[in-house]
């Protein structure tokens, strides 16, 4: 009796949940037209971080434009959203640095950069300063990010960077107390 | 002919019956690390997170994400009866560097009729060695550009040396205990720039020494 209960169960699910003969694109997230203010490389750029003992480290970047779809769970509607990724890549060992930069609602953007294995959200509740030096050069509305991540203070590497929209990162300081500024 | 079969078939369970009883007396051993092997351990609490610095300056950090020490068991059986049973003892640790990657240490007590081992798992590389005699057991080359290479202690040409030594010097620093001293000779065609060739590990503190592909040297800071 319970195995024909149990069944009957599975059945009913299997029947009522609705099949989807069509998708619906229910939305399409997309950048602002002003986008590109926000993104300080192009691709191929190339800039070099100095390190506190001197060294020139050299970087290249690699972007790649897409356009993402998303859908919810049990649902047949989905919805589109504009991404942009940026790599930064160099010949010297260096930790992984790449942006994350996707499309939402009402053209509103979410943005971050990893650096290793911390992560850098910018979001409306960083603080920008108006101008800070750096490697005996000024820069304006610099952010001075925190790592989001959730690892061990004891575990984490890279503890903030400087960043500007216009030129792009800054400065990386390492919790040893290392820093790179740009050149 | 009748009375033949019936007996061989009595004499078949009968044997059955003595293998089934002799189940208790299973033979079974457990072989421990000795102190010696384990000491490729990196014992100290403190070298559990350590750095290493270029020759420009630049520091790693690495730091264990991953440690095991456990009982392996093994056994064998006569027709499905476990006649033998064997638990021998392996301890790995596992270290992480967010740059260089990842590198592991396994330390194992081998069986009772061979001598344990240590294996050296680094990033785009292992090897292992007899904890006793010293001597390279297997060398893997495993870079990120995908082609592999293997070398086993029967082939011949190793493209590799390695050896133990005492009063290992290197950068101004001596280190006293034993230190396993590994140099990739030949095969390196197959690796990329940021692959290591080279390193050095000590008994009890850990690694010590690498050298990568393109000439860059890290020191144990």
């Amino acid at each position: 009796m319970k195995i024909l209960f149990i069944s009957f169960l599975i059945a009913s699910v299997g029947f009522c949940t609705p099949k989807c003969d069509e998708s619906n694109l229910t939305d399409a997230y997309t950048f602002p037209e002003n986008m590109e203010e926000f993104i300080p490389y192009e691709n191929q750029d190339q800039f070099t971080l100095v390190h506190n003992s001197a060294t020139e480290i050299q970087f290249e970047v690699f972007r790649n434009s897409t356009v993402e779809t998303a859908s919810c769970d049990h649902c047949c509607d989905y919805y589109t959203y504009e991404n942009e990724e940026l790599f930064v890549i160099s010949d010297y060992p260096f930790y992984d640095i790449q942006f994350y930069i996707n499309a939402d609602d009402e053209e509103r953007f979410n943005y971050g950069i990893t650096i290793g294995r911390e992560y850098f959200s910018l979001n409306e509740n960083m603080q920008m300063v108006d101008s800070v030096e750096i490697n005996n050069q000024y820069f304006h509305e610099v952010f001075k990010l925190k790592s989001s991540s959730h690892s061990e203070e004891y575990e984490r590497e890279v503890d903030s960077m400087y960043f500007n929209y216009s030129i792009g990162i800054l400065k990386i300081i390492e919790q040893n107390g290392d820093s790179y500024e740009i050149q | 002919m009748e009375i033949v079969m019936k007996f061989n078939k009595l004499f078949l369970f009968a044997t059955f019956l003595l293998l089934i009883s002799c189940n208790g007396a299973i033979v079974y051993e457990e072989i421990d690390l000795q102190v010696e092997t384990e000491a490729w351990i990196v014992q100290e609490e403190g070298a559990h997170s350590f750095q290493m610095i270029d020759e420009n300056g630049i520091k790693n950090t690495w730091n264990l994400r991953e440690e095991n020490n456990y009982y392996s068991e093994s056994g064998s059986a006569f027709l499905l009866i476990p006649t033998r049973k064997t638990m021998r003892e392996m301890h790995y640790q596992k270290f992480s560097s967010t740059i260089l990657g990842d590198f592991s240490i396994n330390a194992d007590a081998g069986f009772s009729d061979g001598n344990a081992w240590v294996s050296f798992n680094m990033p785009n590389l292992s090897i292992d060695f007899d904890a006793v005699t010293y001597d390279p057991i297997r060398l893997y080359l495993s870079p990120n550009s995908g082609e592999s290479f293997s070398w086993y202690v029967d082939d011949n040409d190793p493209p590799f040396q390695f050896q133990i030594v005492t009063d290992y010097e290197i950068n101004g620093k001596t280190f006293t205990e034993e230190v396993a001293v590994f140099e990739l000779t030949s095969r390196t065609e197959i690796l990329e720039p940021n692959d290591i060739v080279k390193f050095s590990f000590s008994k009890d503190i850990g690694l010590i020494y690498l050298e990568l592909k393109s000439g860059l040297k890290y020191f144990r800071i």
